[in-house]
Formats: structure tokens, sequence, C-alpha cells
């Protein structure tokens, strides 16, 4: 080797000293990570689930009483999980008492009829905790929480009004918490978060997501785990003084992950297209609302109401215009909705629901335009209220009944989109029996 | 959080001891190695959990065929690594949606130390999965060639080169962002 070559050679030997210290440094906090505590349990649940052979999806609700209070954010695409089945789900809000047929969690049989109805006992949620902690339940004897917050705010915790701890993106931690006291999650003056009663805290972990999205999940202590966490992202910037983050939810836990995850990922895709110049335009001069604003809120509630895992998933995916301050200009834009069927992963469609003979068509269109305030030929919503399956496909059951968002886009860019809520006691003589909405039963 | 001093590694750990410990042990000694396996793999907290869950679910299940206590971690290893691997090629496919530069968006404002490290993160990411799996192991779990070899079940120079190979696309994509700053200044 010639004196040219050593010199090449050392300076090669430099560089990759270089490169490995860099590399070095860049792994060091990725592997001195602290396992999260929540994952000991889920695993644990897993493996106690598969022992007991235990395929149905959950048997107890969990009811979130709280918000989301601003969190900061230009504009997302938020994901929030809804629902799911339970087998038998009684005593929700005043409501006229129809009797809502019912099937167990494994009525998988898409054509079973549904069996007699018969009581069940109310949900044992309730305002307040039932008493002392029971921290033998914890791996670690406390209570699990987890934050997940991607934004630029952190999050404080406090825990019977005393602060506990200040997280930061992805991290959870484990408190010696009392069941006894609500727990709040407290953020700070740039993003807002306060959940003011979980109950079942009891062998679940909750997540709050912000800013601008929520997820509570990996809740049923025997069934599989379902999470949407993390967030797929496709789009992280800034556009002008704004922050952009575009995400989608990941589902995992389900045995169907990846065809839930492409589904979700397709129907993203194909609602983001014709919103990319409008993401283009934040921030510049062809945008004049947002210009002038160096801070965007969004606001979004947690609305109380029984979460779990059955059947059903359904993914709301929200897109939301942040407008400034955190006033009622804030808007979501549009929203659009997949519902899967855990049973098999495919994405169910509207008309799976009903039965074929029922004029449910007709009704969904009378309904939303009596709920819009329109006259019976629809008015200005004629075309997206018309009896045609494309105008409903965006459904999401509530506690309620089944939300649609109506398909503001074929009306106008700027409108926030409107969301009907039909009733169950008007839908349930159209469904058709054993149809996955069956197992949703809420009167 | 799970302590530090709750690792225990499964190396020498008696036969017997694999197979009748209770259920909670065995999640409690294998979790924190398969969890920071993950995530110097994959990079991501959240994903590690995941993975870090079905490796320990299935290594729970399999635990009777586990009997060479010499070969329980390099079986974790294995199945770790090939989790992370479909991860990391099922990333692959789903890149950010790019924007055209007209629009210039610019980066997050952060300073220059995150900066140089969001760099070195995408650097990496456009390593293959292999590549990506080798690197994590070397410079996260600070292993020896010889023995990411043995816990991956691969030849030592099929690492080495693996190695080499990342090391030199990271040079060069580093580079060319060096270059892509300086001509923007």
């Amino acid at each position: 080797m010639n004196g040219r070559d050593d010199n090449e050679q050392d300076g090669r030997d430099g560089l990759d000293r270089q490169l490995d210290e860099r590399l070095a440094g860049y792994y060091r906090p990725i592997a001195d990570a602290p396992v999260p505590v929540r994952l000991h349990g889920r695993i644990v649940r897993t493996i106690q689930g598969r022992a007991e052979g235990r395929r149905s999806f959950g048997r107890r609700p969990i009811r979130i009483l709280g918000r989301l209070a601003p969190a900061a954010l230009a504009v997302a695409v938020v994901a929030t999980i809804a629902l799911a089945s339970m087998p038998l789900l009684r005593g929700g809000p005043a409501s006229p008492a129809s009797a809502a047929p019912a099937s167990s969690a494994a009525s998988a049989a898409p054509q079973s009829a549904p069996p007699a109805v018969s009581p069940s006992p109310a949900p044992t949620f309730g305002p307040t905790f039932p008493g002392p902690a029971d921290t033998s339940a914890f791996p670690s004897g406390g209570l699990a929480v987890t934050v997940m917050n991607r934004g630029s705010s952190r999050v404080e915790v406090t825990i019977g009004g005393t602060l506990v701890g200040v997280l930061a993106c992805g991290q959870s931690a484990t408190y010696p918490a009392s069941r006894s006291a609500a727990v709040k999650v407290q953020a700070d003056e740039f993003a807002g978060v306060s959940v003011a009663e979980i109950a079942e805290l009891e062998g679940h972990s909750w997540y709050v997501y912000t800013p601008g999205a929520f997820a509570l999940l990996d809740a049923e202590p025997t069934g599989p785990a379902i999470s949407i966490c993390p967030m797929r992202q496709l789009l992280q910037g800034t556009a002008g003084e704004s922050a952009v983050e575009l995400v989608e939810p990941l589902v995992s836990g389900t045995s169907f992950d990846a065809k839930i995850n492409a589904a979700i990922d397709a129907k993203t895709r194909e609602w983001l297209a014709p919103r990319r110049v409008d993401l283009a335009t934040i921030g510049t001069s062809a945008d004049s609302m947002s210009d002038a604003y160096s801070v965007a809120w969004i606001k979004h509630q947690v609305r109380p109401g029984p979460l779990s895992f059955g059947r059903m998933l359904a993914i709301t995916i929200n897109y939301f215009r942040m407008l400034p301050n955190g006033s009622a200009s804030s808007q979501l834009n549009w929203s659009g909705t997949i519902a899967f069927d855990l049973t098999d992963g495919h994405v169910i469609g509207i008309n799976e629901l009903f039965a074929p003979s029922t004029n449910w068509l007709s009704v969904l269109s009378a309904q939303s335009r009596e709920l819009l305030g329109q006259p019976a030929d629809g008015g200005p919503y004629a075309a997206v209220t018309a009896p045609v399956a494309s105008n409903f496909e965006n459904w999401r059951p509530t506690d309620e009944g089944i939300s649609f968002g109506i398909s503001i886009k074929r009306m106008t860019e700027s409108a926030a989109q409107p969301v009907v809520t039909i009733p169950w006691s008007v839908l349930q003589p159209l469904f058709l029996p054993g149809s996955p909405i069956i197992d949703y039963v809420i009167q | 959080m799970l302590e530090e001093s709750a690792t225990v590694t499964l190396r020498g750990e008696p036969v017997d001891t694999v197979a009748e410990e209770s259920m909670e042990a065995f999640v409690v000694r294998v979790l924190p190695q398969a969890y920071r396996l993950a995530a110097v793999m994959l990079r991501d907290p959240v994903e590690a959990e995941d993975v870090a869950h079905d490796a320990v679910v299935a290594g729970w299940e399999k635990r009777s065929s586990l009997r060479d206590p010499g070969r329980v971690d390099a079986w974790f290893a294995r199945v770790v690594a090939n989790r992370c691997r479909d991860r990391l090629r099922e990333r692959s496919r789903h890149r950010l949606v790019e924007l055209t530069p007209a629009h210039d968006w610019a980066a997050p404002d952060r300073s220059r130390d995150l900066g140089e490290r969001d760099e070195l993160g995408r650097a990496i990411q456009a390593l293959t999965p292999d590549e990506q799996i080798v690197l994590g192991l070397r410079f996260g779990r600070d292993m020896e060639i010889s023995e990411i070899a043995r816990r991956l079940g691969q030849p030592e120079g099929t690492i080495k080169s693996r190695l080499h190979l990342a090391r030199t696309r990271l040079r060069g994509a580093l580079a060319a962002s060096d270059a892509r700053q300086e001509d923007g200044r």
C-alpha cells in the first residue's frame, strides 16, 4: 500500500469513527428507554386470554367522562376510535326503551337470528370510583397512565389534584394512584387536556393523544388489546407559522391488523388526495385566513359514552382545518369513517346493516334531511342526502344511534361537515338480523 | 416503569427455570430484553411494544421447546428481528406524502442537535431492514459482530458486510445532506 492509499485509508477510518460516535449517540437514548409498564399487563392479559381460549372481544365497557380541551395544531387528520360492540349493553341515557335485540359477542355467524332479549345488568361504570385502590392489579403497584403526546405541547398529569409528572411524547408512567381519586390530566397553557373522570381504571391502560386526537384503548383485561397507536405519520412540517401533521391510525391487536391497516391507509389517502392543494396553501399568501396567526388551536371533545371492543371496530378519520385562537372558527372540514368486522377484518358496508326488504335508504334520506332542518326534498342538501348508499358510507355507531357524516365536500370546500345521528329507535326495525350492527346494542 | 433491575438475561438460565417458572415471572424476565431489542431495531417505542408483545407471547407458548438455555436469547433475537424486519418493510412502503418543494415546507423549528438527529434517523430509515437491524444491534445494544451473528443465526461475514454497506450508505447520505445545506446558504 503506498502513501496515498494509507492517507485515504486513514481518512476513511476517521470518518468511520465519527460516524460510529454519531450512531452510538443516536441509539443511546433508544437503548436506554424504559420498558412501558403497561406492556407487561398487556402481555399477561394476552397470554391469559389465549390460555382461556377466549376469542370474544370486549365484555366490559369503558367510559370516559371528560373532554379534551384545546390542543394546538394547525391541521390534523385525527383518528378517533369509537365503539365496538359488547354482548349486551343496557342502561344508556334515557331514551325510548325499545327492546334492542342482542346477541353474544360470539355471534359471528352473520345470519344467526337475534336471540330473545333478556335483562342484563347495567354497566358498572359510574361517575364516582368505587373505592380504594387495589394496586395488586398493577404490575408495578400503580395506575398505568400513558399519554401519547406527539405535538409540541407537554402534558402534566395530576392525580387527586397533585401533580405527579410531566410527560413527553410517547412516555408512559406508573403512579401509585388510588382508584378513588379522579385522574385528571391537565396540560399546560399551550394544550389543555382534561379528563375529568375515568371509570373502570383497574386493569386498563388509557391513552390521551394530543393534540387533536384521542384514543382510549388497550382496554379489555381478558380480551385482545386493540390499539391504534402509533399513528402512522403521513406528513409533518410547517406551513408559514403553523404546524402541520397528518397521521392515520395503525390498528394492532386484532387478528386482521394488516388487512385493517391497509384499508385505513387506502381510505385515508383517498380522502387526503383532493385536499393536498388545500394543505399546500396553508400559511401562504393564497390562504388569507391563516397567514396572520402564529398559533392555531384545535378543540376536540371526548364525548361521554362507553367504548368497548366487540365485533365491530369503527375508525373515524377527521380532517380539521384549524383556524385562529381556539375560537368557534375551528372547524372540522370533513370526516370519514371505516367500520371493520373483527371476525374477519372486512370493511362493513352500510348495506350490510339493513334488511334489503326495508326501505332503509329512504329512511336514512328522510331522517337526514329532517335532522339537517331541511325540507323533504332536501333543499341545498338534496344531492348529498339522496337515498343512495354512497351518501351514507361514512357511518359510525354512537350511544344515540348511527352517525352519518354528510359528504359536504361535494357542496363546498370551506364549510364544516355536518353530522347527523339517526336514533337507534328509528333504525332498529330496519336492521338485518345477524348483521354486525346487532352486536352493538344501545337502547 | 419496569425497572432495569427486573432485567434478567436469558443466557445461563437453568432449563427447568424456563419450563416451570410462572407466566408473570417469565414475562418480567424476558420482556426488557425483547423490548430493547425491538426498540433499537425499529427506533419507534410504540412499534417496539407491539413486537415485544408478540415475541414474549410466542416465547411463552414455545417455552417448553426452548430446552437449550444457551439458545433462548438467540431464539428471542431472531423472533424479534423477523418481526421487526416485517415492520421495517411495511414502513418503507408507507413513506411520507411528498409535497412539492415549491411549497417550501420548512423543517420544524428544532435545535441543531435535533436536526442532526433527525437527519441521521432519516438516513437510517433509508437503509434496508436487515441493515437497520444490524446497525441497531451494533450501536444500540453494543454487540460485537460475532454476537450479532450468533443471535441472528447468520454468518459473521454477512453481518460484517451489512454493517459495511450500512456505514457506506450512511456516509453518502449524510454527505449529500451536508452538500444540500451548503448549497442552500
